[in-house]
């Protein structure tokens, strides 16, 4: 198995280092932002395999961000897993995303508080493919 | 209806006597001459007429008396009786003869029958000496007829009588008629008046005049509208005076112009007055209806209000008693109107409350009370809560009554309860919401800690367990603040309040939360020279500053480098503490949601408890939050305390 890219992007320093730590003992090379801007060009410049991006941020939100990647050309095939603390708060409509961006749905949800083992498999299920539109949402 | 006799001709008599009685006196004074002169000039007649008489009849007379004197001398009584006779046809006017000797002694004596009574004693009118050779033989007594039945003197007396009878009759009809124009009205304004003031308003004005202008009746003008239509003449138009008091009376009295057969009535003082009166009294009569109609209107509102209203008189006894406090007291209102004191609807320990500010106090400025939470006694002596206001009414310095508004409250308060109720649902459930989702995220910082820190030790990697370490020691002081806000915002503490110098506040503040390390975060500290010391409790208050400098921190912590001010100072009688940050910023729309609480900008690492216990500490202060922010430039939260304010209450 060739060694893999993933980018984490989170606001919470505490939750991207677990993120990170998780996914670099399954053998991931993990690269890491705390904001929506810096991280997009951290994408841009990674090219990773896969993108785990927190909900909820401060400034440009993962929603956002998403949709960026999503009609980038260069990212919008790139396997991308939201993470979310609080899906039943933020009620989104991905239905409505999904309609307005033209785009695919994420490619995998995992819920807080992680789960070190569902959080692997819902990365390996994104990078094979079993996510994307017929994503479920976990919780 | 009005019976309209008045005539364009009257004024002239009615203006020249309108005080007939002056007039009667004058009748009466006319009469009593006329009578003195009739008698006068009637005696006057008869001695006239009797010196006529007794001329002519010694004239007639005086042919016989030689021939009588001679019978008498001859001393022929049967000569003498047989004589006489003729004597007594010598004149008409000769009634009486009686011829007596010189010495007086009756000789003989003879009279007409049907001309004189017959009791009648003769006094002789004329006496005349008989002569016979020169020697006087006797005297002849002459009577003459002294009936006022002289034809002359019957006709004269009569003539004198009849013109008098006539003078009166015609003299008493003229008084009678201008008593009938001029006393007559005034005695039946004097009756209207009377009535007036006796509370009718609706008096019948018999002479009907009320208004000082008509269309002439019978005119005959078949071209007037008002032809035959009574109610298109003007003096027909029942209330109104000219000058219009019924709406539509001046295009009416326009009507009766063109008619060409209008007048208007000038200068009858009478009339005028009669007008005056019937206008004043129709004036009397819509004051009285609109004091009637404002007098119900009252009546209803007072009746229909959604408040109980119970009003005294400056006695405190009860006058106004209407249907809700009916309703609430459950007394009927005629055992309270005129009978109750208002101090037997309230229980004694309320009195004085209520007494003070509705006593009696000339100079008093404040008449009564706001509406106020109180309570009402019923007649079965249940206490009912109430919101109560009352007033002390006064009229030229004169207390005249007191006036209660009262609403029942046990609905009311039953709705604020269950209000409160779910409100208290809502928030314990927004509450619980926040308080899982924090803790959710600090269970992964904790787990992410425990699993970074195993991640480290299985690869021998210290830089790791070290991270672990810290992120398990970050989320223990996380918990352990989220635990001091939960028991801040529940409890109900016990304030200690007292008086510190700002400065000492914030430095203290900014030490124990350690900001002052921060190499990222740039603290200044501003002070107005010798502030107001300020009072506060300050446990609560530095829990309430740690809260808005971790907040400052938190929106400065995208960035590389911030900046946070802190500023203390006095406005007016307030001292302020201000923290600014130079952060992201917020909307409108972000402050009112922070503002409502369990509301965080900080993504999963809030609570939005932090500002809500800012807001219960500052309350408790009674200061005031002030947020001013613009998005991209940054936040200004500012506290507001009152500067040495002594008693400090504590605030649900």
């Amino acid at each position: 198995m060739s060694t893999k890219t993933a980018v984490v992007i989170d606001d919470e320093i505490d939750l991207t280092t677990y993120l990170t730590t998780i996914l670099e003992s399954d053998g991931f090379i993990v690269k890491s932002a705390n904001d929506a801007v810096t991280g997009e060009q951290l994408i841009k410049d990674v090219s990773p395999d896969i993108i785990l991006i927190d909900l909820m941020m401060p400034g440009r939100t993962g929603i956002q961000l998403f949709s960026r990647l999503r009609i980038d050309e260069k990212t919008k095939d790139i396997p991308l897993v939201m993470v979310t603390g609080i899906k039943e708060q933020t009620g989104v409509d991905w239905g409505e995303i999904v309609d307005r961006y033209k785009t695919r749905r994420p490619d995998g949800f995992v819920e807080k508080p992680i789960d070190p083992e569902r959080l692997l498999g819902v990365v390996h299920g994104a990078l094979a493919g079993q996510g994307g539109d017929a994503g479920i949402l976990h919780g | 209806m009005v019976n309209l006799t008045v005539r364009p001709s009257l004024p002239f008599f009615s203006k020249l006597l309108i005080e007939s009685k002056i007039l009667l006196l004058l009748l009466g004074g006319m009469l009593l001459l006329g009578v003195v002169v009739v008698a006068s000039v009637y005696l006057t007649t008869q001695r006239t007429i009797l010196a006529g008489q007794i001329t002519r009849a010694e004239t007639l007379l005086s042919d016989h008396v030689a021939e009588l004197g001679s019978v008498v001398a001859s001393s022929d009584q049967r000569r003498l009786e047989s004589h006489l006779p003729h004597l007594l046809n010598v004149g008409e006017d000769i009634v009486t003869l009686q011829v007596t000797d010189p010495q007086g002694k009756t000789l003989a004596r003879i009279s007409v029958a049907e001309k004189m009574t017959p009791s009648e004693t003769i006094e002789p009118d004329i006496s005349l000496p008989l002569w016979h050779d020169g020697s006087q033989t006797g005297l002849l007594q002459v009577g003459l007829d002294r009936r006022p039945g002289s034809r002359a003197a019957r006709s004269a007396a009569l003539t004198a009588l009849g013109m008098m009878v006539i003078s009166g009759l015609i003299f008493f009809g003229i008084a009678r008629i201008l008593v009938r124009r001029t006393v007559r009205p005034l005695k039946d304004l004097v009756e209207i008046a009377d009535e007036i003031s006796g509370g009718n308003l609706n008096p019948r004005f018999n002479f009907g005049v009320h208004v000082n202008c008509w269309e002439i009746m019978d005119c005959g003008r078949i071209d007037c509208r008002a032809y035959h239509n009574y109610t298109q003449q003007c003096w027909y138009i029942d209330g109104t005076p000219c000058d219009g008091f019924e709406p539509n009376f001046p295009q009416k009295l326009a009507r009766c112009r063109d008619c060409r057969v209008y007048q208007t009535h000038r200068g009858d003082e009478i009339v005028q007055l009669a007008d005056s009166f019937r206008h004043l009294t129709d004036v009397l009569r819509s004051s009285r209806k609109d004091l009637v109609d404002s007098d119900d209107f009252q009546k209803r509102l007072i009746e229909n209000s959604f408040d109980g209203i119970i009003a005294t008189d400056g006695e405190g006894i009860v006058t106004i008693y209407n249907r809700l406090a009916k309703k609430l007291i459950g007394l009927p209102g005629d055992e309270v109107i005129g009978h109750l004191h208002w101090e037997k609807f309230f229980p004694s320990n309320l009195k004085p409350t209520l007494d003070i500010p509705l006593s009696y106090e000339p100079n008093r400025r404040l008449r009564g009370f706001a509406p106020k939470d109180s309570a009402i006694m019923a007649a079965d002596g249940d206490l009912i809560d109430v919101r109560l206001s009352g007033i002390s009414l006064y009229d030229r310095g004169m207390h005249i009554g007191k006036v209660f508004f009262f609403q029942d409250l046990r609905e009311l308060n039953t709705l604020r309860e269950s209000l409160h109720q779910s409100v208290r649902m809502a928030v314990a459930g927004q509450a619980a919401a926040g308080i899982s989702h924090s803790i959710k995220n600090i269970l992964d910082g904790f787990n992410g800690g425990v699993y970074v820190y195993k991640a480290g030790k299985r690869g021998n990697d210290e830089v790791k367990m070290d991270l672990g370490w810290d992120m398990i020691e970050r989320n223990v002081a996380i918990i352990s603040n989220l635990v001091t806000d939960l028991l801040n915002f529940a409890r109900k503490p016990t304030p200690e309040y007292a008086e510190f110098d700002p400065r000492g506040v914030v430095k203290t503040v900014i030490t124990d939360t350690g900001l002052n390390l921060n190499t990222q975060i740039n603290i200044s500290v501003e002070h107005e020279d010798s502030p107001h010391p300020v009072v506060l409790d300050y446990h609560s208050f530095h829990q309430c500053l740690t809260n808005l400098l971790i907040n400052a921190r938190d929106a400065l912590s995208d960035k590389e480098s911030g900046h946070i001010t802190i500023s203390t100072g006095q406005i007016d009688d307030r001292v302020y503490f201000s923290v600014l940050d130079d952060g992201e910023g917020m909307s409108a729309d972000t402050i009112a949601r922070i503002r409502q609480g369990m509301y965080s900008t900080k993504g999963s690492k809030g609570t939005g408890l932090g500002l809500q216990v800012v807001q219960k500490i500052v309350a408790e202060h009674q200061g005031e939050l002030i947020i001013t922010s613009t998005e991209g430039q940054g936040s200004t939260f500012r506290i507001e305390l009152p500067a040495a304010v002594s008693d400090l209450t504590m605030i649900d």
